[in-house]
């Protein structure tokens, strides 16, 4: 419909120049609609929220099962016992147990991300910048890994870690994760390089600097949005991954934190307020996380869509 | 200071053919324009003097040093490019001082050149800012900057000033050029613009589809063009070019077209007559032409359009021979819709065999 078309007869269904002539959309609606529009934003809401809230409801009241439970999200009488039993589990010997299994929990995450960023980094400049023999195919070799559910590989996957000795240990469940998340990290790295200026590094050569330098103090600084948010899928992936890590690891004290939820389920009957209150010590960090990277979120997703 | 030497440079990608037997002395202090269209391997020859391409055959020298296979680093040259490409994580600063770090240069030594670099170039109080945070002409200057702090015996400039508004590009062309006179660094600048060319250059060379036409100083290559394309890319309002026959008449010859007939001066003709029955181009610059005929080179059409420049007017005169362009005075009475009588100096006529060579001045 051209701009200058005469005003459509349904008022709330303007033509599309109107709607983007008109700034927010909306603002041209009837009070009547305005309220429709926002019960339906809300109900979205609560939707999205209440299941959530839920699970606060079960961490922090003393039922440990659904039975009886209430629709309201507000515990009847809130206390920190459930965060206290998953936090203070200890073995036999007295040695702290949750401690143990955080420290594998981050140890295992902040690993696979380091070296997964430092090998997809390095990877994926060559990608975006060199020409030779095998690029494509590796490029495309990378995007098909990605499209089998990583369950496909448990099998040849637990095969080759019983070859080498490292079922239930810290090295063998880095390399694992490292090996599904540089697929993905590469992809969306070579994108970012794919922008940055070749202009940039042309200067450097004739500044004199090597092409090793040139990818340390040119690329890699103007890259940290895309790095910033590649680390954070990486880091994520590893803290809540636990079809692998229930698979390859079998002592309690080398478990993960998403391991030991699946504990609180047993074989008669589900200690869900443990369960809810261990869910929400796991995902703390994450969230933690990315209201620290937020800033660099918009960015990175962003990154490489508009030519700036 | 050095001299810079392109012997027989060639340059193809695969079979593709890009740069053709291009030869070029530049000398010391000497500033040379390379200039032509889009596509005609003026930016390919630059990149491969920066080291930034191979050179498929030919020989590059820098001062009396064969460079074909010496690394950009190594080949004392500083290049400024179109894009400035200032590193934008860096403080002015630090872009400038850069190259000098990566030499090893002792830190008191790199603050001293870069504030003299940034006071040559009134960028003094930017010294700490990023480049995001400066204007485009700033940015021109700290790209300016970052090549004089080295103190290299060549400039290279790819298309410096395209990125600049039509007014700011002129200011900053003359403080290119005092620059350059200043530290009488051998330069070779990149452009599109020709405008631009005839002003900076101490000798122009033009290219074309990988070769260059002619090298000159602006005035040889403005008055006495070797080819066809020279004549009609250097000037503007471009050159007008008319069809016609080479006619012999007494000593000498002339050229007949559909709306007049053309006799070049009388030195001029002799050379002409060898051609007598060719088909040939004639071409003219609208400066050259004028309101009111002799009997000789002149030719009557319709004025269709009148542009104002100020100083001085451009006709564009309606003939059987296509529309060409007259310029005239301010105050000469020349309106659109009139019919009139114009005229063409005849020692500034060209003519251009079948070859596009210039048959009088090639």
């Amino acid at each position: 419909m051209p701009a200058d078309a005469p005003a459509p007869k349904t008022r709330g269904a303007p033509p599309k120049a109107a709607a983007t002539e008109a700034g927010p959309v909306g603002s041209h609606a009837t009070p009547g609609l305005r309220v429709l529009r926002h019960v339906a934003l809300v109900a979205v809401t609560a939707g999205t929220i209440l299941p959530v809230l839920w699970v606060v409801k079960m961490a922090l009241g003393e039922a440990q099962s659904f039975q009886g439970a209430e629709l309201s999200p507000i515990p009847p009488d809130p206390s920190l016992a459930n965060f206290e039993a998953v936090v203070g589990a200890t073995l036999a010997d007295g040695t702290w147990l949750f401690g143990r299994q955080l420290l594998n929990s981050v140890l295992v995450s902040v690993l696979t991300t380091v070296f997964g960023i430092a090998v997809a980094c390095t990877a994926a400049y060559a990608f975006s910048r060199f020409r030779f023999a095998g690029r494509r195919s590796g490029l495309f070799m990378f995007l098909v890994s990605q499209m089998f559910p990583g369950v496909m590989m448990m099998i040849p996957l637990y095969v080759i870690m019983e070859k080498l000795h490292l079922l239930d240990t810290m090295v063998g469940l880095i390399l694992v994760y490292s090996t599904t998340s540089i697929p993905f990290s590469v992809w969306m790295l070579k994108g970012y390089f794919d922008t940055i200026p070749r202009d940039l590094e042309e200067a450097a050569v004739m500044d004199g600097a090597s092409p090793a330098r040139t990818f340390w103090t040119v690329v890699l600084p103007l890259s940290l949005p895309a790095i910033a948010i590649t680390a954070l899928f990486s880091f994520m992936t590893a803290w809540n991954e636990f079809v692998l890590a229930y698979t390859f690891l079998s002592k309690e004290s080398a478990f993960t934190l998403p391991v030991i939820i699946r504990n609180y389920v047993g074989e008669h009957s589900v200690q869900w307020g443990l369960f809810a209150a261990a869910s929400l010590i796991v995902s703390a960090p994450v969230v933690a996380l990315f209201f620290a990277l937020q800033r660099y979120l918009v960015g990175g997703l962003t990154a490489g869509g508009v030519k700036s | 200071m050095a001299r810079v030497v392109l012997k027989d440079i060639c340059k193809s990608y695969g079979p593709v053919v890009v740069v053709t037997d291009v030869n070029l002395t530049i000398e010391d202090g000497e500033l040379m324009v390379l200039v032509g269209p889009s596509g005609c391997g003026k930016t390919t020859t630059l990149r491969m003097i920066a080291g930034l391409e191979e050179i498929t055959s030919g020989d590059l020298y820098i001062g009396d040093r064969l460079v074909n296979r010496v690394h950009p680093k190594d080949r004392d040259i500083a290049m400024v490019f179109q894009s400035y490409a200032l590193y934008p994580h860096m403080t002015v600063h630090d872009n400038m001082a850069f190259g000098l770090r990566l030499r090893g240069m002792a830190a008191a030594e790199i603050d001293r050149r870069v504030r003299e670099a940034a006071a040559t170039l009134s960028i003094e109080p930017y010294l700490q800012r990023k480049p995001k945070a400066l204007s485009g002409g700033q940015r021109q200057r700290v790209a300016m900057g970052r090549a004089i702090v080295r103190n290299p015996a060549v400039f290279l400039f790819d298309e410096p000033l395209s990125n600049l508004d039509a007014k700011f590009r002129v200011v900053m062309r003359v403080e290119l050029k005092l620059l350059q006179r200043r530290l009488r660094t051998t330069t070779v600048y990149v452009t599109h613009d020709q405008t631009e060319a005839m002003t900076l250059a101490d000798r122009i060379a033009v290219m074309e589809d990988g070769r260059v036409g002619q090298c000159g100083t602006p005035q040889e290559v403005f008055d006495t063009p070797a080819d066809k394309f020279v004549a009609g890319f250097i000037g503007s309002p471009a050159m007008n070019f008319i069809n016609g026959k080479v006619v012999a008449s007494g000593g000498g010859a002339t050229i007949r077209t559909a709306s007049m007939e053309v006799a070049p001066g009388p030195a001029l003709g002799e050379r002409l007559a060898a051609f007598a029955g060719a088909d040939v181009t004639v071409g003219f610059r609208p400066g050259d032409a004028g309101v009111g005929a002799g009997a000789a080179n002149g030719f009557g059409g319709k004025v269709e359009v009148v542009e104002h420049l100020g100083s001085e007017k451009f006709a564009y005169v309606r003939t059987p021979d296509g529309v060409l362009t007259v310029r005239v005075a301010a105050d000469e009475a020349v309106r659109e819709g009139d019919s009139g009588a114009f005229g063409v100096r005849a020692d500034r006529v060209h003519v251009f065999g079948p070859d596009g060579r210039n048959v009088l001045y090639g």
